[in-house]
């Protein structure tokens, strides 16, 4: 057992999501659910996120009425589930700067955030570049941008220029330039022993099946199949998939995909009233589960 | 209007969508006060009202990324300490992007019906260039963290009053999502549709 426990809270999803978006070069093969979750860490004093979602209110009913993201709660229903309320979140980690990830800092009013400085500046550089590059922007809303200016004002946003050991006592952040996003990064929970390390891949890896892709074609059991969309590259996402199986001793259940269903198969879950689910990765010691 | 012109404009004015896409088949569903509030074109004139759409479209765009270009370099400079910043060519850029959607915005009619939405686009561009204006100011000036407040201030002012224009129906939102966690074509797949081509409009 850790210091920390961490639950992957599911707050909407997309029935039928293309393949190809989650796995590179999956074409004609047609759709999966995708989860829409953030992972919430609780321990040491703190409770942290990897991510808040985003605001129903800008352009849920867009998404929902159009194209079919489903069954959206606000973190204050969704951390209900645990016995928590935005409030109580001090720390946030934001792996990477698109709507769903980034679109909610409004509702976590006590929380500070971190972000990589490149992920900023890059997206400033792509906005500025004329509307036949304009695909580089893609999936960032500039009002998540316009808030951050406030959390900049308040001193509430800081800014990492790569990685950072010891964000909070045994969490590190590292970063994956230039792959999912320009400045995106995951988070590391270690315990002492290093034989009880989890990462939290933000959007660098969508599924199982990013870590653990057939491997028949070239006749290994499993290769890495990095994520379909990258304004990086591809390259690097695999860069960075390496890096964060090195970090848990290459045991793939231990590298936590967000957008992955299947964590239901793999670790304790329950759905809520609310039709969403709760992922529990693993307990502190003392803590009590909220998924038996 | 004869049908292979208007055919042409329609073809061209959803370029992000199907012709059977929802989006387009449920516009009356947008509630008042809601996103696409002030976009009510006038039933009379329907090929002015694409022509006004293909002209505000990329201008809609322009000015989205154009606050989003300043508000992130508002946030490099209060979150990152760096005053160097208000010295780096995006500052250049951003305004001569600024001039070049002030002169598109000139060149745009707006048809009956939608001078509101218009007089939002021309507003939002507004607020963007005092928001400029504070920049240069605290390049110039002492007292550049008020300036940058002010400016702070200025973007999200911009920020909402753009969002007041934004249109689903004539491809105007604030996020792009065609690679994000949708596509038109999903949901009409799901329903048989088969892979014909995408503005193929019927004789």
């Amino acid at each position: 057992m850790g210091q920390y426990s961490i639950w992957v809270l599911e707050y909407s999803y997309v029935t039928n999501y293309h393949k190809s978006g989650v796995l590179y070069g999956a074409h004609n093969q047609g759709y999966v659910k995708l989860p829409y979750c953030y992972a919430l860490i609780k321990g040491n004093g703190h409770v942290a996120m990897v991510d808040v979602g985003y605001n129903n209110k800008d352009y849920g009913k867009h998404l929902a009425d159009k194209f079919g993201v489903e069954n959206w709660r606000s973190p204050k229903v969704v951390l209900s589930e645990i016995g928590l309320s935005p409030d109580d979140v001090d720390t946030v980690f934001i792996s990477h700067a698109h709507f769903d990830h980034f679109g909610n800092v409004e509702d976590f009013p006590k929380a500070t955030f971190y972000i990589q400085e490149r992920e900023i500046a890059k997206w400033v550089w792509a906005m500025s570049l004329p509307d036949r590059m304009r695909w580089m922007n893609v999936a960032v809303d500039p009002g998540d941008i316009v808030r951050g200016v406030d959390l900049a004002r308040q001193k509430r946003l800081v800014m990492l220029d790569g990685a950072m050991e010891n964000a909070l006592p045994g969490v590190d952040v590292h970063a994956a330039f230039d792959s999912h996003t320009y400045g995106s990064m995951w988070v590391t929970v270690r315990d002492q022993s290093g034989k009880d390390n989890w990462v939290l891949a933000g959007d660098l890896v969508y599924v199982f099946d990013n870590i653990e892709g057939s491997g028949a074609a070239i006749d290994v059991e499993t290769l890495y199949v990095p994520v379909g969309l990258a304004v990086g590259s591809q390259t690097n996402l695999v860069l960075a998939t390496e890096e964060m199986m090195k970090q848990v001793g290459y045991e793939a259940r231990r590298v936590i995909p967000i957008h992955e269903e299947r964590l239901k198969d793999r670790f304790p879950s329950r759905i809520t009233d609310q039709g969403l689910r709760i992922t529990e990765i693993c307990l502190a010691d003392g803590e009590k589960s909220m998924v038996r | 209007m004869t049908k292979g012109s208007g055919q042409a404009f329609f073809e061209r004015a959803v370029t992000i969508h199907r012709y059977d896409c929802e989006a387009v088949a449920t516009s009356a569903a947008t509630p008042a006060g809601g996103e696409g509030d002030g976009y009510e074109p006038s039933a009379t004139a329907p090929e002015a009202v694409i022509r006004y759409t293909l002209a505000a479209r990329p201008l809609y765009d322009g000015m989205r990324r154009l606050i989003g270009h300043v508000a992130g370099l508002l946030v490099l400079v209060q979150a990152g300490g760096r005053r160097d910043v208000l010295d780096l060519p995006d500052l250049t850029v951003a305004r001569d992007r600024w001039l070049e959607l002030r002169d598109a915005l000139r060149d745009v009619a707006s048809p009956r019906g939608l001078e509101q939405h218009f007089g939002r686009m021309e507003l939002a561009h507004a607020i963007v260039g005092e928001a400029l204006d504070e920049f240069d100011d605290a390049r110039r000036q002492s007292g550049w963290k008020r300036r940058l407040d002010h400016a702070g201030e200025k973007i999200k002012s911009a920020y909402a009053t753009l969002q007041t224009a934004s249109e689903p129906r004539a491809g105007m939102t604030m996020v792009d999502f065609s690679q994000a966690c949708c596509s038109c074509a999903q949901h009409w797949r799901q329903e048989g549709g088969s892979n014909g081509p995408v503005f193929d409009l019927g004789s």
